[in-house]
């Protein structure tokens, strides 16, 4: 059977000489449908490279999150603990205060229970319980006989009630801008005895000598302010051999006793520089309208906004921060922007161009595109084409910006952020692929926009969630909207007004 | 335009599509029933090719390796179709065939695609690529996953419908030519 088909291939010889170069044109819904499919296929391109950089972003910005997170409880965790050290170091056995003897305290002492007491009553005795009259996270220290020495620990007393004739307390902790309150009274009928009840206390501190209990002796009751603003209200009189300090002559009037200078407080530095750097991957939008309300000039709001979509946009840039207060700051700098948007497939005609010709242009979201046209014969006026494609705009924007510290809190920050830039356009680039109604086709790279305004301005608004991490380093994420104050078309049938909306992630650099 | 198409430039896979398709169209349509299915077949193709086309060594000719990639798209759409064989009575048909110059100027190119898209698609298949791509019937069956005696007598059963029908056509044209006489 083989050989008679070799040896009489008849049918071999008069179909591959009828249909061995055969060419068929596909339908013209096939060309459509394949046209579409491969529009489809740039989308989903598109899709997938906004997708992917979403997604990066995502992560990023839960990595961060989990990051400041773990950092967070790492730090409270370390703090406990150090706390406990100290607590174990410091954790002497008190449960005995002789007379005469000198305790020191630390809230670590009575840490453990937050409404605990530590009274000595006659000088020999400690007492520890559960006071809840006692504001919660308030060391009670009550003595009549002895002293009270918190020197060089790392927190500062915070209640302390002490009478009798030969109390004193010391209060100068190591940590000397920790603000307390020591508050001192009289018990029922007996009252504080100025003479004896002698106070060092840190700058920043506030100590309140309870005003019945000492009014029997108002003349030896002075109220004395020290310098850099700490409040302090002292007896007069000091037993100086109690108390290791030196008394010098206040500046607050006459007939006022000063304590020693206190020691220089730790105020955190007012002016603060901060260097920035961050990446905002985010969707670009307009806010059109139609400047002049003509619907026969080929472009609506509506099909220009159907025509148009985001592709993928973002901004990046570097910027300077000045903390001109604890709650304010000023940043200035350098960023760049890249909007860019997808031109779905669009049917426009030919028309006079701007320097006299016949042509075609398409109204972009940058303005009017003139589109460079390679094919036989040339356009009449009238004549139509399919086009898409995408266009991109490229800026250098000079921002300034105020920012306002909302919330502080441990490591963590929140502000909220607004401001003003200024944007000069850097690159502007729509490429555009065509086919006539012969089914002719080619590709256009056109770096020209019509009207493209060089200089437009924007406002910012938006709040933050900063993280230090170490050593003057934190991170940030940042969304905010970004919107033009101006047109960025001098003469486009639409006036346009983008707006964008990110969400950036920063390093910062404190110095 | 191979380089961009790897790199996937939308706009490079286009040309290439409109570069080949109108060529590809006739290959997947010798294979095909209709022009839709045919359609179907070209666009299942070019997917491959731009999926596949990282396996093209520049080497040869690249209009060949997109035709074996519609060839492979023909024969897997063959696969999804259900194959009934009709057993047609081949005893009636004559084993002689009028010279291929005289079939030729009786017979268009339109009617005689049109031969070949009435066959069974296996007919169909097996008969393109021992005609058209000048497979044996070893690499037919391999192809196909089927046994080099069913390659055969496919063939045998395809060349006898189509002789039978260019029989038909040439004395129909002959009619037609006395007539006009």
């Amino acid at each position: 059977m083989k050989n008679d088909y070799k040896e009489n291939d008849a049918e071999r010889a008069i179909f591959r000489a009828a249909l061995g170069g055969m060419q068929i044109e596909p339908s013209e819904k096939f060309w459509n449908s394949a046209l579409h499919s491969i529009i489809d296929r740039e989308k989903a391109l598109a899709r997938k490279s906004t997708g992917t950089w979403k997604t990066v972003s995502f992560f990023l910005g839960a990595g961060i999150i989990l990051f400041c997170i773990h950092d967070m409880w790492t730090y409270n965790k370390m703090n406990k603990i150090e706390q406990e050290v100290a607590a174990i170091k410091n954790s002497e056995p008190s449960s005995v205060i002789k007379e005469n003897t000198v305790v020191t305290i630390s809230k670590s002492n009575v840490s453990e229970e937050a409404n605990s007491r530590i009274a000595s009553s006659t000088g020999n005795s400690v007492i520890k319980n559960s006071n809840t009259s006692v504001p919660a996270n308030k060391a009670f220290i009550k003595t009549s006989v002895g002293q009270i020495l918190n020197k060089g620990n790392q927190y500062a007393l915070q209640q302390v009630f002490a009478s009798g004739a030969s109390t004193s307390v010391s209060n100068s902790p190591a940590t000397q801008n920790i603000p307390n309150e020591v508050i001192v009274a009289g018990q029922g009928n007996n009252p504080v005895t100025n003479q004896s009840t002698v106070f060092v206390n840190n700058e920043g501190s506030k100590v309140t000598v309870a005003s019945g209990n000492v009014s029997e002796e108002p003349n030896k009751i002075n109220t004395l302010s020290t310098k850099n603003n700490s409040k302090v209200v002292i007896a007069k009189q000091q037993d100086s051999s109690q108390v290791s300090t030196k008394q010098t002559t206040s500046d607050s009037g006459s007939g006022l006793l000063a304590m020693n200078e206190p020691p220089k407080p730790k105020i955190n530095v007012a002016h603060k520089f901060s260097v920035s750097a961050f990446f905002a991957p985010g969707g670009i939008s307009d806010f059109l309208e139609d400047r002049d309300n003509d619907n026969t000039d080929g472009i609506t709001v509506n099909s220009l906004k159907d025509r148009e979509t985001d592709l993928f946009s973002y901004e990046a840039g570097i910027k300077m921060g000045l903390d001109i207060s604890n709650k304010f700051s000023i940043h200035a700098g350098l960023y760049y922007y890249m909007y860019t948007y997808n031109i779905k497939q669009s049917i426009i005609t030919a028309q006079m161009q701007h320097d006299g010709s016949v042509g075609y242009s398409i109204v972009t979201s940058s303005g009017v595109v003139e589109m460079p046209y390679y094919a036989a014969p040339l356009p009449k006026v009238g004549d139509s084409i399919k086009v898409h494609g995408n266009s991109s705009r490229g800026y250098l924007g000079v921002p300034i910006e105020l920012s306002y510290n909302a919330i502080t809190h441990n490591k963590l920050g929140v502000y909220l952020l607004g401001g003003f830039s200024a944007n000069i356009i850097h690159d502007a680039v729509t490429n555009l692929s065509w086919q006539n109604t012969l089914l002719q086709d080619g590709n256009a790279s056109v770096q020209n926009v019509q009207g493209l305004a060089l200089i437009d301005f924007s406002y910012d608004l938006g709040f933050g969630v900063t993280y230090k991490l170490w050593r003057g380093i934190s991170v940030y994420v940042e969304p905010y909207l970004q919107g033009s104050i101006t047109s960025i078309s001098k003469n486009a049938p639409i006036t346009i007004y983008p707006y964008f909306l990110g969400c950036a992630g920063g390093v910062t650099y404190h110095f | 335009m191979i380089d961009a198409c790897l790199k996937g430039d939308a706009i490079a896979q286009r040309q290439l599509y409109f570069l080949f398709a109108s060529k590809m169209m006739g290959v997947c349509r010798r294979y095909a029933k209709n022009n839709e299915e045919a359609e179907d077949i070209l666009q299942e193709g070019f997917a491959s090719v731009f999926t596949k086309l990282y396996q093209f060594k520049m080497q040869g000719s690249l209009e060949g390796w997109i035709r074996r990639v519609m060839i492979s798209r023909a024969i897997e759409q063959y696969r999804k179709q259900a194959h009934v064989f009709p057993m047609t009575d081949i005893e009636e048909v004559e084993h002689k065939l009028a010279s291929p110059d005289d079939v030729l100027s009786a017979i268009s190119a339109d009617e005689l695609l049109h031969m070949i898209s009435e066959l069974p698609a296996m007919h169909r298949v097996v008969f393109n690529l021992y005609i058209f791509e000048d497979m044996e019937h070893k690499d037919i069956a391999s192809e196909l996953k089927i046994p080099i005696g069913t390659s055969k007598s496919t063939l045998f059963y395809a060349r006898m419908m189509l002789r039978k029908r260019i029989e038909q056509s040439m004395q129909v044209a002959k009619k037609r030519n006395y007539n006009e006489k």
